[in-house]
Order: structure tokens, then sequence, then C-alpha cells
């Protein structure tokens, strides 16, 4: 073969590799019989889901491509009828994601980062230890009623700003520390905020819609928040500790950065009409997610909130559709009809007893250690996948192993939904992480640095809801 | 000719466009200044447009264009870009989808055109299309410390390398290692090129695996002759053993080494590797790999 043939190709099996090695993955398991205790149609979904994992951390293909090929597979090995696929596609969880990512257009749209930035130098002062606050509470709280993709997109310019500031005001070596505390300050603060309501996050609706298809159990937006919201507060004190002991700045007031932020934000005027209508609509949303979720679920409200805001003229179609990223809508699609096949076909039973298996053969099948398994397990997978798919994949694996232990399916839902948010370690784990990334101010090794620290404290963090705070609300 | 320099972010990036700056005088080049922006996962795309697209309203710079304006400024500094009264002379300002990149075009004395280029997407896949697109005749990058990025550029990119290695000085003694491959004759030429315009010594090493030191005098002899009636100052090392080990262990931080690409069929570069990329993979130093 002549070097001009020879040399695309070998390329494209260079850049192409792990697509090559997740077909080789699943022509292998194709062919090696499935073992006792596992039904053939519960193998093939192993054999699904181990490609798939491979796709989606190497992600070789687009991410629309990856939900194609789950629906595919599905079909052709049997796992289920065409029909049966189509129908596991779509879910609550699913509309709930759609509305969300439309509801985020809506708020971008609008111009609320610059009062957001006004009012958080007005609360915050000068002192970077309350600045550091001001963002971390700012980025909790709103993450924890809309997609942290919103908010780390309306934050972004509030920190990069004041880096820029202060860059000019004391040169670039000074903005080396506190680039990646206010960064971390918003990715973190998204992280343990997300998990405040049901509308926080996909992987919210991901859990609720799990409950239901598993355990039949119904879970309303105002008992979510008092599950938990309790630990998005606790672990506050913490993310600023770490932040604070893990990046220095070397100017600890940034009172002239801040002069410059507030005269920059200061001539916002009053709430327009096209403002107020926005804070309408969501909070239409808002008041059906706390009172109607039980009945109608948090899919719809998010469309009635979308709905009218195209109604009333607040965002266009076309913007909308450039701003959704659909490709996202058809992976978390396709993982949960993925997990929703897990359950069905008894894989998910099978892996979780082969993991209690392996630790009744080191002697540690107790309910104390199994926590830890699930937690950290989550935790790597949504570090390396993505906090949704992660969760829709081992979700229905952490409830068998959880209910074997001792723990009710409200609790280990909880433990598992909060491991899944706290994937602090990897760019790729969150989009609120790898927005903050995308400003080209942090490095891979940040995330590590402030990640470890994190991690621990979240997952001693659930151990204590575990056996406090949840304990007693069962 | 056209050289393409690819920098990172931050002051290494600045050792390299100063040593891509100053091969390009030598050779009369004109330079491209490229940057590629990796930092975009395909599930965020969208959020990632958001996060932009706040940006711009703040009037805050991407960031690759804020390392592009580091590069132009750094560049201007250096004399690189002409200042005219108005200030720095530019064709055009920064635009998008100039051959597939943002691009802000300048005019320069020495180096006539300056292109500042941004592309974003993987690294190997960007600087391989822009390559493909505008036809370099070599490509200038820092050290990666990707190994595998390393042997993807010198494999799949089709012209010559220079790496710049940021902890050293700007090129200084060459070395040119006649016996890597057979394209050890364009690394030849070519080194003698930087060396005579660099005014810099270049001393031919010949590793003798399975040679006589005699034969391996002869085999060199070509290349004293062009050396010596090119007005080069050079010394011939003849040493045996393994190739790689001795071309580094005599290279050490001393000398930039010259070699030429590995002839190697593409399958068994693809599979075993070649020497030249061993070579850059494990260097202390400059290295210029000529195809």
């Amino acid at each position: 073969m002549t070097t001009k043939i020879l040399v695309p190709v070998l390329y494209w099996i260079d850049e192409n590799r792990w697509l090559l090695i997740a077909a080789l993955v699943s022509v292998v398991l194709y062919f090696v019989p499935p073992p006792p205790g596992l039904s053939l149609v519960g193998w093939r979904v192993i054999n699904i889901a181990a490609a798939v994992i491979i796709l989606i951390v190497a992600e070789p293909l687009p991410l629309p491509a990856i939900a194609l090929f789950i629906a595919i597979m599905q079909v052709l090995f049997g796992v289920g009828t065409p029909s049966h696929v189509a129908s596991s596609f779509l879910s609550d969880a699913v509309l709930f994601i759609i509305g969300s990512l439309m509801l985020a257009v809506v708020i971008v749209h609008q111009k609320l980062d610059r009062r957001l930035a006004y009012l958080i130098v007005q609360i915050t002062g000068v002192k970077i230890e309350r600045i550091t606050l001001g963002f971390v509470l700012v980025s909790a709280i709103m993450a924890s009623f809309i997609g942290e993709h919103t908010v780390a997109a309306v934050m972004l310019p509030v920190a990069i700003s004041l880096i820029r500031f202060v860059e000019e005001e004391q040169g670039k070596e000074t903005s080396q520390g506190l680039a990646p505390l206010l960064l971390f300050a918003i990715a973190y603060g998204c992280a343990i905020g997300a998990l405040g309501t049901p509308s926080g996050g996909a992987r919210n609706a991901i859990m609720i819609d799990l409950w239901n298809r598993l355990y039949n159990e119904k879970m309303t937006y105002a008992r979510w928040i008092m599950y938990a919201y309790p630990l998005g507060l606790l672990h506050l004190p913490f993310l600023i500790w770490i932040l604070r002991r893990t990046f220095y700045p070397e100017h600890a007031s940034l009172s002239r950065a801040i002069i410059r932020l507030r005269q920059k934000t200061s001539d916002q005027g009053s709430l327009g009409s096209q403002e107020y209508m926005t804070l309408g609509v969501f909070g239409v949303a808002f008041f059906l997610w706390i009172f109607f979720s039980d009945k109608i679920g948090l899919g719809v409200p998010a469309l009635i909130a979308v709905f009218l805001a195209m109604a009333l003229r607040l965002v266009e179609w076309k913007h909308i559709n450039n701003g959704v990223n659909w490709g996202v809508v058809f992976i978390y699609a396709s993982t949960i009809s993925l997990g929703v096949a897990f359950n069905q076909t008894g894989a998910g039973g099978w892996v979780a007893n082969q993991i209690e298996l392996l630790f009744d053969m080191l002697g540690l099948h107790y309910q104390v250690v199994m926590i830890g398994v699930i937690a950290l397990t989550t935790m790597l997978f949504a570090n390396l996948m993505g906090h949704g798919p992660a969760l829709a994949l081992v979700g229905p694996v952490a409830f068998i192993i959880a209910e074997n232990v001792g723990i009710d399916s409200i609790t280990a839902g909880f433990m598992t939904v909060a491991a899944s948010s706290y994937s602090y370690m990897t760019v790729i784990g969150s989009p609120a992480g790898n927005i903050v990334y995308s400003s080209g101010e942090l490095k891979t090794s940040d995330y590590l640095k402030a990640g470890v620290k994190m991690t621990i404290v979240s997952l001693i963090l659930i151990y204590v809801m575990r056996y406090t705070y949840w304990a007693l609300l069962n | 000719m056209e050289f393409l320099i690819c920098i990172g972010g931050g002051p290494p990036a600045m050792k390299t466009l100063e040593g891509g700056v100053q091969i390009a005088r030598s050779f009369g080049a004109d330079i491209a200044v490229m940057y590629v922006d990796q930092h975009q996962r395909m599930a965020f795309s969208n959020s990632i447009a958001f996060g932009r697209q706040k940006l711009s309203e703040w009037e805050l710079e991407h960031p690759g264009v804020k390392i592009l304006r580091e590069a132009r400024e750094h560049l201007a500094e250096i004399g690189v870009i002409r200042q005219t009264e108005s200030g720095l002379a530019e064709r055009h300002a920064l635009r998008p989808d100039v051959e597939g990149a943002f691009e802000n075009h300048f005019y320069g004395d020495e180096i006539q055109h300056i292109r500042l280029r941004l592309r974003e997407g993987r690294l190997v896949d960007q600087i391989r299309k822009e390559v493909q697109t505008r036809q370099y005749d070599v490509t200038i990058i820092g050290g990666i410390n990707q190994h595998g990025n390393t042997r993807r550029l010198i494999q799949f990119v089709d012209t010559s390398f220079i790496i710049i290695d940021q902890s050293m000085p700007p090129i200084y003694n060459l070395l040119y290692c006649s016996d890597i491959s057979d394209t050890a004759n364009r690394a030849l030429m070519f080194g003698a090129k930087v060396a005579k315009a660099l005014n810099t010594r270049m001393d031919i090493l010949r590793v003798a695996e399975e040679e006589t030191p005699e034969e391996a005098r002869e085999a060199v002899r070509r290349a004293e002759t062009l050396l010596r009636r090119g007005g080069i100052k050079h010394e011939v090392i003849i040493e045996s053993g393994e190739v790689v080990e001795k071309i580094l262990e005599i290279a050490d931080e001393e000398y930039a080494i010259v070699i030429g690409a590995s002839q190697r069929s593409e399958l068994m570069k693809f599979l075993l590797g070649s020497n030249p990329i061993k070579v850059v993979q494990r260097a202390k130093t400059h290295v210029i790999v000529v195809k």
C-alpha cells in the first residue's frame, strides 16, 4: 500500500483507537457465553454498557452517535422490541432535561449576569475570603434551582473581570492563585448546590425517575429539598476552607478591582419588563415544581415555562434551537434507557452480586463499607463520564447493593445522586467544571489539587448524613 | 517559505515563539503563529458557547484571543511586526474562518507576513489540518509533555519539525546525526543552513553500530566537505553503541540535535515507533526532525 493511502488510514486508526477498542470489547463479549446466573439478554446489556462507557469517556464519536448506538444495539441484541426501546428513551426525566436546557437559553438570553455581579460586590466587600464566600453562595443557591451550566456561564464573566482587573492593577503573577480560587468557587459551588432541589440538575430528575420505575416511590419537590438541601449547606464551610488552603492569591484585598467591577456593573437601572417576565416565567415553573410535581412531574413545569417564554417573545425558537445541545438530550435519554434495560434484564442485579461476592470474600460485606463502595464508584464514574450518564448506569446497581445491606431506597438514592454530583477531580466531570476550564485560566492538575480534598469531605458528609439526618427522617 | 509556530499559553509560549522567529528569520520565511484551543468537550460545547457569549458581552477576550494578543505584543516588542505611525502594520484584524481558523494578519520587515491563527479542537488533528491547508515547510512546537502527541505529530503531520525545549537557551551548537535515517542528507542541508544563518557550529555524529571506525569516518566525508565549503565550524564524533542512547548522551544539554525522519515503513513506525521519535521524546534539548 502506498504511503499516500496508508498514512490517512493509520491516522484514522490512531484517532479512532477508542472506537476500535470499544468495538473489539463488544465483539469479544458477544462470543463469550453469559456467566452463570445471568441471562443472555442481560449479558448483551452488559456488553452494550461496556462499549458505551468506553465511548463516553474517550469521546471518539459525537454524543448523538453514541446515543444512536445504544438504541441500535438494544434492538439488534434483542434487549427489547423497537417500540419498547423507543418508549424507554422518553421519560419525565428526559422532558425535564429538555425543558431545563431550554430555560437555560431563556435565562442566558437576558442580562442577569451584570445584576448578579453587582449583587456580589455589594454584599461581599473587598476581602478575598468574603468574595470567595459570595461566589460560592451565589453559585450554589442559583445552581440549586436552575441548571449548573447556566449558572457557570453567567458567573464566569464576573470572575474573569475581577481577575483581569487585578492583573491590570498588580501584574499577571498576582492572578495565579486568584483565578483558581474564584473559578473553583463557581464550579464547586454549583456541584454542592445542584443537589439542593430536583430542578438543580438532570441527575436529580434521573434519580426521581429511578425511584418511580424501580420502587413506585413518588418524590415531591419539597420532600427532596428537606433531604438534600442540608447536605449542600454542610459542605459550605469546608469548601471555603479547602479553596483558601489550596490556592493562595498574593493579595488578600481586592479593593481596587472591586471598585472597578462596581463601576462596570452599577449602571443597570431598574429591572426591565423583559427581565420581570423572565423572572415571572421561572416563578411559574418553580411554583408548579413545588406544588404539583407529584402530579405533573418535573418536566412539564419546565416545558410550560419555556412555552410561556416563547409566547411572551422572551426568546425565539432559533435561539433555543441553537442554544440547546441536542446531543446531551440524546445521551441522557439513551443512558436512562440503558439503565432501565440494566434493571429489567437482571444485568444490574448480577453486577451487584459480583461486587457483593468480592466483598464477602474479603470479609468486608458490611453496610459501612458498601456505602463507601457505592459513593466512591459513583464518584469515579461521574468524574469520567459526567454525572447524568454515570448515575443512569450506576444507579440501578447501587440500589441493589444498598438494599442487601439494609439501606432503604430513599437513602440509597440520595447517597448515589449526591455522589454523582461530586465529580470534582476532572475537567469533564461536570458542565460547570468544563465551563470554568474553558476560560483558559486553569490547569487540569488544579482539579486534582482541590478535588481530592473535596472528594474526601463529601464522602465523610455522605456518611454523616446517612447515620444522622437521613436516619432521623426515615 | 512559511513556518508554522504552535504555541500554548504563558511564558513558555514566548520561548517557543522566540526560537521559531530566530529560525524563520534565518530562512527568510514567513510565519504563522497558531494556538489550538483544546478546552472543549463535545458534551458541553453549547454550555461553553454560553460562557464565551457572556465573556464577549462583557468585552472579555476569548482565552485563545488573549494568547494571540500576548504573542502579537511580544512580536511587536522584538521588532518582528512592523511599527507604523498609526500603530502596528496590520493587513487585517482578527476575523473568523480564514482557511479554517480565526486569523489576524500583520506585516513585518525581515519576516514579511505574520499570521496569528486560532483553531479549536484536538491538538494533533488541528495541526494536521492547518498543515494540509496551508502547506507549511516547517512546524515549530514547544516541548510537548504528552509523548503520544509527539509521536502522532511527527508521524502524521507532513512537515519537518523543530521541537523547542523551553527550558533551554535559543538554538546554539548543532549536532547532526548522520546515521539515523535515510533522510539524513536533507537533515544535513537543513542543519547547515541553520548553522550558517545563526553562525553556530555543527558537529557531525556517526554512531557505528556495525561499522569499523574507518568506515564510519568515510561515511561522513561528504557531510564534512559540505560544511567545510560552507565555512561552518565542525568536528566529527565517531561513537559506537546503541544509536538513540549515544545521541542523547553526546547531545545532552550541549547541542541542539538535527536528525532526519525515519524512512521505516509507516506501518512499522505506527506499531514500533522510530529512532527520531525516541530521540524527541527523551531529549533534554531542542531537536530538529527533517523530512
